[in-house]
């Protein structure tokens, strides 16, 4: 029989985001103890506590870095982890609180938040300083991105399976609209009404779409995806510019940022 | 000579969100207690501001993965309020089934997965499987109908985008919901012995003091998760839309959480608050054992939160094959969708962990000013003087178990700062 000579050592860690990827493995009922015990879970803070962690083989990282203390704490896990795998839409593209990188920007909007008599308040060094939302390819080599906000568990599982057994997985290489049609859905756009499909990253089994509601795009950017078409289909619907543009950074981060802006 | 030191849980584990809590002492004396949250700012305030009231409900519910539910709940209410929006009855009770599910989830997940193994001294209910199997096993089966429900309902575990505006996309059939009444009986059964399993449990005394409480009064003096106004254990009540008034957000250094006060002081909110102002109005088994149950401690010590979160998932579990009833004797509906394009709308839910106010002025349909206050929020200063309180009574005594005990009062209180680990420092200086 095939037998692994040592489990790998995996750590799963938390910044900036719902905790909703880190829910997500918790949600998986039916296949949660094989989780944990299919390979040796050094360090999951959601989950478990007595943990201190020296070297992990695979380090599964979820949410975005928006403190300079994150962002010190992601260079420490690259350093710790052989792999590091991004999890989820906030990891992998910035999640919905990606907006730029725009000092100005972001200081107004600390001031709505935060601020008191049109000052932003000094924060201390337990929490550390804030900075824009990144994902976190913007700062440390990242391996290997499995997107969602959350994650889905279709996807996620053949993914971690392979990392855990030593393989290379391969990138998911579908956008959701391909899905939809595998499920057999009646489309939105055709009807005119307004859905991300065609320029959103599948793994979900277009779950959306098959319950009756258009997809808002929760999987980030499509690699393949054609922007410019998807803005005029929906200006052909009677979506505004700025409207398609909106709703199509609402979790496309920095990806979607630079292809609207042509740099890509 | 004098001595200072730091009690530092560095990150808490077992709740959602990164946080620690950090205990500095002079002398032998407690001088301050700071839970600080490190997890960034996502400002979400900020970032829904031009974004439409559709786009909103998809973003809020964002904040939190456990509450997901709640925040969509609330985010949905305050906007048909503010638009003037009135839906039908089918839809009101699909959503109180909406909410039951995620109250089983979340409470099932807390009590079980994250405040139980602190009681047996293990890291996590995955630990407690060779010794505990049974119960971890029946809180794994439990949580799973809760989220299946939730999936049912909003479309995925968490996040789904099938709660709308005016209405729900799908609608289940009356065999899917009839599937879940049937479960609800049996689980009802399994979490009522449970409970009586937890009654026996010794709860820890160390952190004893007087304190306010908060929630959401429900209409027609009944039990729920919901109300048009809020009841205050002083005894006064107010109406939502005065939540500012309540909660007297202030910024603080040592957190990217916002924290509130009433009457100047710390209060709680959650299921302990709940039961406390309103367990008088449970029905059935979950009254029988609130009745057993409940007593003085628990207005002083906030441990009984975790047993306050069982009395509430027996009392969802007992309400939800009459709620399917009723859902599946009333006609389908089409989702409303003609309604006013500006307005102002407030709408206090209690999630979870406590009430939860979502407030946004609205224009074009689009969002001008939104306002969100989460129940941590809002308990937090209440967990740094119990916290404070029992750090004193615990070092006073040289508990060696000190960093353990303080944590179990911070993750009573079921936090949702979204998350982290249990390197506890005793640091002298
Ligand atoms: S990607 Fe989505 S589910 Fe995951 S942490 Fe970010 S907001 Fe939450
Ligand atoms: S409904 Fe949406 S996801 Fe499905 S095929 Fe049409 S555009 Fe693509
Ligand atoms: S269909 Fe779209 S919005 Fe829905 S889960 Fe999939 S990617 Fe996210």
């Amino acid at each position: 029989m095939w037998k692994r000579e040592k489990k790998p050592v995996v750590g799963v860690f938390g910044f900036s985001g719902c905790a909703g990827d880190q829910l997500a493995i918790l949600h998986m009922e039916d296949e949660l103890v094989d989780f944990f015990t299919s390979a040796d879970i050094k360090f999951f803070h959601m989950a478990q506590s007595h943990q201190e962690v020296e070297h992990v083989d695979i380090a599964l990282v979820e949410g975005s870095i928006n403190t300079d203390k994150q962002l010190a704490e992601l260079k420490e896990i690259r350093k710790k982890a052989d792999i590091v795998v991004a999890l989820g839409t906030c990891a992998t593209h910035g999640g919905i609180q990606y907006l730029g990188d725009n000092e100005k920007e972001f200081e107004e909007r600390m001031l709505l938040v935060y601020g008191k008599d049109g000052k932003i308040p000094e924060f201390s060094e337990l929490v550390g300083n804030p900075i824009p939302a990144k994902p976190i390819h913007k700062f440390i080599e990242v391996d290997f991105s499995i997107p969602g906000c959350p994650i889905a568990k279709e996807n996620f599982i053949p993914i971690y399976t392979k990392l855990i057994s030593g393989l290379k997985p391969s990138k998911y290489p579908y956008p959701v609209c391909i899905e939809c049609k595998f499920q057999g859905n009646d489309c939105f756009l055709l009807h005119g009404e307004y859905c991300l499909g065609p320029v959103t990253a599948g793994g979900c089994d277009a779950c959306c779409p098959t319950f009756g509601v258009p997809c808002v795009g929760c999987f980030g950017a499509y690699e393949g995806a054609n922007f410019e078409s998807m803005i005029e289909k929906l200006i052909e619907i009677g979506l505004t510019e700025e409207d398609a543009k909106r709703k199509l950074m609402m979790f496309g981060g920095e990806a979607t940022e630079l292809a609207l802006k042509g740099e890509k | 000579m004098m001595s200072e030191k730091i009690i530092s849980v560095d990150v808490l584990a077992r709740v959602e969100g990164d946080g620690g809590i950090q205990v500095y002492t002079k002398d032998g004396k407690v001088d301050k207690v700071l839970v600080d949250i490190f997890e960034g700012p996502r400002m979400i305030e900020a970032l829904v501001r031009g974004k439409t009231i559709h786009e909103n409900i998809s973003l809020v519910a964002r904040i939190c993965a456990i509450c997901t539910v709640s925040h969509r709940n609330a985010s949905i209410s305050a906007i048909e309020k503010a638009l003037k929006v009135k839906v039908p009855e089918k839809t009101q009770l699909l959503r109180h089934l909406w909410h039951y599910a995620e109250y089983i989830e979340s409470h099932v997940l807390h009590v079980y997965y994250l405040a139980l193994p602190d009681f047996f001294k293990q890291a996590s209910a995955i630990a407690m499987l060779p010794t505990h199997t049974d119960t971890v096993v029946e809180a794994v089966v439990m949580k799973k109908y809760g989220t299946e429900l939730m999936k049912l309902l909003h479309g995925r575990k968490i996040h789904g985008e099938n709660a709308l505006i005016g209405g729900f996309g799908r609608v289940p059939t009356d065999e899917e919901l009839d599937y879940f009444a049937e479960k609800a009986v049996e689980f009802k059964e399994k979490i009522s012995a449970f409970i009586e399993v937890w009654g026996t449990l010794p709860i820890p005394d160390y952190c004893e003091r007087e304190t306010q409480f908060m929630c959401c009064n429900p209409a027609n003096g009944k039990f729920g998760f919901e109300g048009e106004t809020i009841l205050i254990s002083t005894g006064e009540e107010y109406p939502v839309e005065d939540y500012k008034k309540l909660t007297n957000e202030r910024v603080v250094e040592h957190s990217y959480a916002k924290r509130s006060k009433y009457n100047d002081k710390p209060f709680t909110v959650g299921a302990l608050a709940r039961l406390i102002l309103i367990g008088d109005r449970l029905t059935g088994e979950a009254k029988e054992k609130f009745d057993k149950y409940y007593n003085d401690k628990w207005k002083v010590n906030p441990i009984y939160n975790n047993m306050a979160q069982l009395i509430e998932a027996l009392w969802c579990f007992e309400q939800i094959p009459g709620l399917i009833d009723q859902i599946k004797a009333l006609p389908d509906s089409e989702i409303v969708t003609n309604y006013e394009m500006d307005g102002k709308g407030t709408a206090a839910v209690e999630a979870p962990r406590g009430t939860l106010y979502h407030s946004y002025e609205i224009k074009d349909h689009k969002i001008v000013h939104a306002d969100i206050i989460t129940p941590t929020a809002q308990f937090l200063d209440d967990v740094e003087e119990f916290i404070k309180t029992a750090a004193e009574k615990l070092l006073a005594e040289d508990n060696p178990d000190t960093e353990l005990q303080l944590e179990m009062i911070a993750r009573a209180y079921d936090p949702c700062i979204s998350c982290s680990c249990h390197m506890v420092k005793l640091v002298k200086q």
